[in-house]
């Protein structure tokens, strides 16, 4: 349970400073415009069927506008999660408090657990704020709750891989900038690496198309719950964090 | 030398990279690769054996001993993770969350994928604009993870590969060609639209030898295959079509002989009596482990009556009368009954709790001792309100009730019969058998009949409607030996339309741009006041 205090006091660094307000605020004004856009093309299309029923559009709302919308959060996140995780390590190497902490009688896992879970209870935090949309839309149709629930478990387990890439990035840096853009573009090419896959051929094809993040949230946002796709981001994010921890012990002997 | 010791090992990971780039984005170059491959290789050594001495002090260095502990460990990490997705990949769960598991192929396309013997590649013409795509991608992704490495695709878009286009006819966006593999054995098939059951059958289609010939039997005022009309059989021509049979007219009085290729024969509600010559000939091809289709309507052609009693059929002498008034809700009267009772049989297993309707139809039931080597079973039934009316004078009037004479519902209105006939049987070879891709082993004939109680299950008026076709096909497909041909109702997308008021548009762009993000802003701001009064 030692974890315990890194992670008050990183959630006091969070919320005592400007931080997760700007983060939560610009994260929030840029979903809610996505949604508010697509539930205004989903009227739009709705008055259109309305008038041309034989047009036979298919009208679902979990097609049409939770599935967007939860691969559109997914996109925003790409941009923000660098910024919740960049500070984490970055900070303290600059400042020379990570001597102060690996000092501590907290291990080094403990102390990246909870910088982790720290990262994550905001990132929870601003989810939970999102159930607004979903909200939203049920108030005005009958909302498939399954596909809800999977299109957050997947949003879920897409933030703790970007976090943990994110914490890794931190761990290897001393400077912010650094480690936020490393970390924007490793995601970034995580995220891209799945258009390569049309032009590959092979088991390089198939290889890439695993890797690339998009298609195992893909999944998710449709409502299906496939036990691949959990293992995939479950074990990304083991390898990330697993990697940070050994960055971490690096630093012990190498200086 | 000097020149050579301080670069050579950047060069060499230049060569490897390129390598490496050749490998991932231009396909052929194999050579060039390779090329590649070696002189990095050759040069690294020759770094490493240049530099040796400094290489051997940096090993022997405390920090490139961990270093080598922490490579190792990071090494042992990747292998596990790759093990653990790898595996993951082959032992799935999947849990289809929507309401109507939309996202979930049907047990038989899984069936079918599963069975494949041959390697089949979709190739998929769409241009990214096509609706239907991501639909699309979606049934190839799990037809894919279904068939065990055997099904793959790619999307194409046939403005950006024309010359593929045109090689395989396609002329309208979201063309599906199904391309099967196998030595010598290329044979493809198009599909128009990306749906599951058309997919499926497609495969079946593409995976199997030759078509498949149904003689529908003309001559006494039967449905007419050629007619669009509403008791016409157009639709059902086109629905066999589609599964890959090519339809025949076969006029029996002309030259009662079956012909060798028959698959199956459709007898479609005779109006007059067979003759005894083309009865004979129905006989030599039941003997033969024939398969037909008899669609008996009430009140006509009774010589089948008699004829059908002999394997082990007992039609009514009736008109089933529906009082149950789920009708009115298709818009049918009493004369037609709603069946939703089915019993086990392949034919019916996948039609679940879809209803079919039976118009003007009589009661068709098995016969309590049906005659020896005869299995005989009824397949679905009327409702507990109908009644089999046998006044038929009263039915003209338009004034039936059930009188006491009359059988009460529920009542069958078809049934099934397997008969087993002689494997030496004299009359030649059995009629053609289907090849599934590979050689199919020798079975005992086992001649197989079906007989529904109305001319009008597949007519043009009621083929579209309920799980008429699905019944049809089903049939058919039966009859023809084909379980694997697959007949899937489209899981339809409920519409849900959404029409806001001017009120509620106006919630839908304040609550979550300005509202909720606001409120978070005001959080803040109230947080770092008080910070900075507190300091």
């Amino acid at each position: 349970m030692r974890w315990w205090p890194v992670f008050k006091k990183e959630m006091r660094l969070y919320f005592g400073s400007p931080v997760a307000y700007v983060v939560g605020t610009f994260f929030l004004v840029i979903s809610g415009w996505f949604f508010t856009q697509i539930l205004f093309f989903y009227n739009m299309s709705s008055m259109q069927a309305a008038m041309q029923p034989q047009m036979g559009q298919s009208l679902n709302p979990t097609e049409a506008i939770l599935r967007p919308l939860f691969s559109n959060m997914s996109v925003v996140l790409l941009f923000f999660m660098p910024m919740i995780t960049m500070r984490l390590f970055a900070e303290e190497k600059r400042s020379g408090t990570i001597e102060l902490l690996l000092t501590y009688p907290v291990r080094d896992g403990e102390v990246l657990l909870g910088k982790f879970l720290a990262a994550g209870g905001l990132y929870v935090l601003l989810l939970v704020l999102t159930l607004l949309y979903p909200g939203m839309v049920a108030h005005f149709a009958r909302v498939e709750w399954g596909a809800v629930l999977t299109g957050y478990l997947g949003l879920l387990l897409l933030g703790g891989t970007f976090l943990s890439i994110g914490l890794l990035l931190s761990s290897m840096t001393e400077n912010q900038i650094v480690a936020g853009f490393a970390t924007f573009g490793i995601l970034l090419a995580l995220w891209v690496v799945g258009w390569g896959a049309d032009f590959a051929g092979g088991t390089l094809r198939t290889v890439l198309q695993y890797v690339a993040i998009t298609d195992h949230m893909d999944s998710f946002s449709k409502g299906v719950l496939d036990t691949k796709d959990v293992v995939y981001y479950l074990t990304a994010t083991a390898l990330a964090l697993f990697l940070a921890l050994r960055s971490l012990e690096a630093k012990r002997w190498n200086g | 030398m000097s020149v050579l010791r301080r670069w050579a090992a950047t060069v060499a990971v230049l060569c490897l990279l390129g390598a490496g780039g050749a490998a991932l984005f231009v396909p052929g170059l194999e050579r060039l690769r390779w090329a590649l491959v070696i002189a990095g290789a050759a040069l690294l050594l020759l770094s490493l054996a240049l530099n040796a001495g400094q290489v051997g002090r940096a090993l022997g260095h405390r920090s490139a001993r961990y270093g080598a502990g922490l490579g190792a460990m990071v090494l042992l990490a990747l292998g596990i993770v790759v093990v653990a997705n790898a595996l993951s990949i082959k032992h799935s769960a999947r849990w289809d969350l929507t309401e109507n598991k939309r996202h979930s192929v049907s047990p038989q396309t899984i069936k079918v994928l599963q069975t494949l013997k041959l390697p089949v590649e979709a190739i998929a013409f769409f241009r990214s604009d096509t609706p239907g795509k991501r639909t699309a991608e979606d049934l190839f992704k799990q037809y894919a993870a279904y068939s065990g490495g055997k099904f793959t695709w790619r999307m194409e878009d046939p403005d950006r590969a024309p010359g593929l286009a045109r090689r395989y006819g396609v002329e309208t966006y979201g063309t599906v060609v199904l391309e099967r593999g196998g030595k010598g054995q290329a044979k493809s098939e198009k599909v128009l639209d990306a749906e599951e059951e058309k997919l499926t059958n497609g495969l079946v289609k593409v995976t199997r030898d030759g078509k498949r010939v149904v003689y529908v039997v003309k001559g006494h005022g039967e449905a007419d295959i050629a007619s669009g009309d509403r008791p016409g059989l157009s639709q059902a021509r086109e629905q066999m079509e589609k599964a890959n049979y090519e339809v025949k007219e076969l006029v029996l009085a002309r030259d009662p002989k079956i012909p060798q290729d028959a698959a199956l024969l459709l007898v479609p509600g005779p109006r007059t009596d067979l003759f005894p010559q083309e009865l004979e000939a129905l006989d030599g091809y039941i003997g033969r482990g024939g398969k037909v289709f008899f669609m008996a309507a009430p009140f006509q052609a009774e010589g089948l009556r008699t004829y059908l009693a002999k394997y082990g059929f007992d039609l009514g002498d009736d008109l089933v009368v529906e009082m149950n008034p789920i009708g009115r809700l298709f818009g049918v009267g009493p004369e037609v009954p709603v069946v939703n009772q089915y019993d086990s049989h392949p034919i019916t297993r996948d039609l679940g709790g879809v209803m079919t309707l039976f118009p003007l139809t009589r009661s068709v039931a098995a016969a309590k001792t049906p005659p020896k080597g005869v299995q005989v079973q009824t397949l679905a039934h009327s409702s507990a309100q109908s009644w089999g009316e046998t006044d038929k004078t009263a039915l003209q009037r338009g004034e039936a009730k059930p009188d006491p004479q009359d059988r009460k519902g529920p009542l069958p209105v078809a049934a099934v019969a397997t008969i087993e006939t002689q494997p030496d049987a004299k009359a030649g070879p059995t009629p053609a058998a289907p090849t599934g891709g590979a050689a199919e082993e020798p079975r005992p004939a086992r001649a197989r009949l079906v007989v529904v109680g109305t001319a009008n299950l597949a007519s043009n008026q009621f083929l579209g409607t309920q799980g008429n076709r699905d019944f049809f096909l089903n049939v058919v497909s039966w009859l023809a030996e084909e379980e694997d041909l697959i007949s899937v109702r489209a899981k339809d997308v409920r519409q849900i339309p959404i029409i806001l008021t001017s009120s509620q548009s106006q919630a839908v762009l304040w609550l979550p741009v300005i509202v909720l993000p606001g409120a978070v802003m005001v959080c803040g701001i109230v947080t770092v006041v008080r910070r900075r009064r507190s300091r």
